[in-house]
This record gives structure tokens, C-alpha cells and sequence, in this order.
């Protein structure tokens, strides 16, 4: 009965103490996305480095593809 | 552990717990909507002039350089702009940019004939608690928000702004 209510304690005070750490986490808010629509937050945008990319992963993996995914970008709309 | 002690503790993580749970629904105040009444804009820092809005139907949008629909937009507001501006419409397009440079940049290249305004600070922007971007907000005569407008798409938003804009302007 003892080691029961220790540990329902202790799952209040681990919880307590989550939310006091990660409730700084902070949301980028949509007009604050400039940074993250600028062009260099792009996976695609060096044209070689995505083929050699590509290269050593079908290399490695024995297939291609599946790199099809819009990167960065505002998510405006 | 004394047990009055403990049990402090366990009614602190209670009411921690509540709060933060509560805090995370409630986070979000109400920003600009229906019926919200647009008060003195100068209040939020402006870089520019804003014209006064009294006894004039006015768009204020809110938009990016950085952000492509916004920009989409700005050709068919131009049209609007100049459509109806003689019956007293007019565009506050507010511009959220971080780097003025940018901004400039496209103006340039645009050349709206609408009326800039730069948001650096996002103040304004905070305080109508934009969610989408382009965001914009049809205002009557009287300064109070009847529309509010999320995203662009593209003739389906021109032909809503268009038949909100005539009829505020009949009012």
C-alpha cells in the first residue's frame, strides 16, 4: 500500500516537472516562416549534391525514389 | 517524508498539471474576426502611412514577400483596388517581412498602386492572431470587420472579395 502511493507521487512530480520543462517549447507562428521559406532550407536546391544523394542511396539500398517531398517552404495556404 | 509534506507536494502537481492544461487551450486569445472593431493602427508601430479608414470600405491584408500566395495575390487586388477605388475602396496591404530589404525588392518589381504599410515589429500581426497566410480583413465604413479571408484562392477569393466589396460599398 506504501509503495503504491509513492510511485502515484511520483508520477505527479515527473509529470509536474515535463510540463515545467516543455512548456517552453515555442510554435513558430505562420508570418514568422520567412526563415523557413527561404530558399537554403530546400533539400533540393544544390542539383549535384541531390544526385550523388541519390546515387549512394540506391547504392546502399538497391533502390531509388521516394525523395519526392516538398522541402521547407512557408506552408502559407 | 513528512506526509503533510507530501501531500503539498502531490496538490502542487495537481493544480500545476490543471493550469498547464488549461494555459494550453486557452493559449490563444481572439484576434481579428466578424465584428471586430479596428481601432487606431498607429497603436502597433507602422513604418508608413496609414490613410483613415472612416467612411471608406477597406482591405487590410496581410502578406509576406517570402510567402508565394501572397504575392499571387497582389495582381488581382491591384484590379480590385482600381475597380473600385473611385466608389471609396481602398488596400492597406501590410507587409510582415523581417527584412525591409526583401519587401523593397518586390515592390519594386510589383509596383502596387495600394497603400504599404510595413508590420516589422509584427505587432499588429500578434494582435489579429494571423493563422494563414495571406490573411485578409474586409472593413466597413464604420471600421468594423465583416469578412475575414484565409489563404488565397485564386478566382474564388476574387469573386467573393468583389461581391463583398459592392456590398459594403451599397451600405
Amino acid at each position: 500500500m506504501k509503495r503504491l502511493r509513492i510511485s502515484s507521487l511520483s508520477i505527479w512530480v515527473l509529470s509536474g516537472l515535463f510540463l515545467a520543462v516543455f512548456s517552453g517549447c515555442a510554435t513558430v507562428e505562420p508570418y514568422q516562416k520567412g526563415n523557413l521559406a527561404d530558399y537554403t532550407m530546400r533539400s533540393d536546391r544544390d542539383e549535384l549534391a541531390s544526385v550523388m544523394t541519390s546515387h549512394i542511396q540506391f547504392s546502399r539500398e538497391a533502390s531509388t525514389g521516394g525523395a519526392g517531398v516538398g522541402g521547407g517552404g512557408c506552408g502559407c495556404n | 517524508m513528512n506526509m503533510w509534506w507530501k501531500n503539498s507536494i502531490h496538490l502542487g502537481c495537481r493544480i500545476g498539471l490543471i493550469i498547464a492544461v488549461i494555459g494550453s487551450v486557452t493559449a490563444r486569445a481572439e484576434g481579428w474576426g466578424p465584428k471586430t472593431e479596428v481601432g487606431n493602427l498607429e497603436a502597433f508601430e507602422l513604418v508608413g502611412d496609414i490613410p483613415e479608414m472612416k467612411g471608406k470600405v477597406t482591405l487590410i491584408d496581410f502578406w509576406a514577400s517570402w510567402c508565394a500566395p501572397c504575392k499571387a495575390a497582389f495582381p488581382e487586388m491591384e484590379d480590385l483596388y482600381l475597380k473600385h477605388k473611385d466608389a471609396g475602396f481602398q488596400i492597406v496591404a501590410i507587409s510582415l517581412d523581417q527584412k525591409a530589404r526583401m519587401m523593397d525588392s518586390f515592390l519594386n518589381r510589383q509596383k502596387p498602386s495600394f497603400v504599404i504599410v510595413h508590420d516589422s515589429k509584427q505587432l499588429l500581426a500578434k494582435a489579429a492572431e494571423i493563422q494563414v497566410m495571406p490573411s485578409s480583413f474586409l472593413i466597413d465604413k464604420k471600421g468594423v470587420v465583416r469578412y475575414a479571408h484565409k489563404g488565397w484562392h485564386g478566382v474564388k477569393s476574387v469573386k467573393s472579395l468583389n461581391e463583398q466589396i459592392k456590398t459594403l460599398l451599397d451600405e
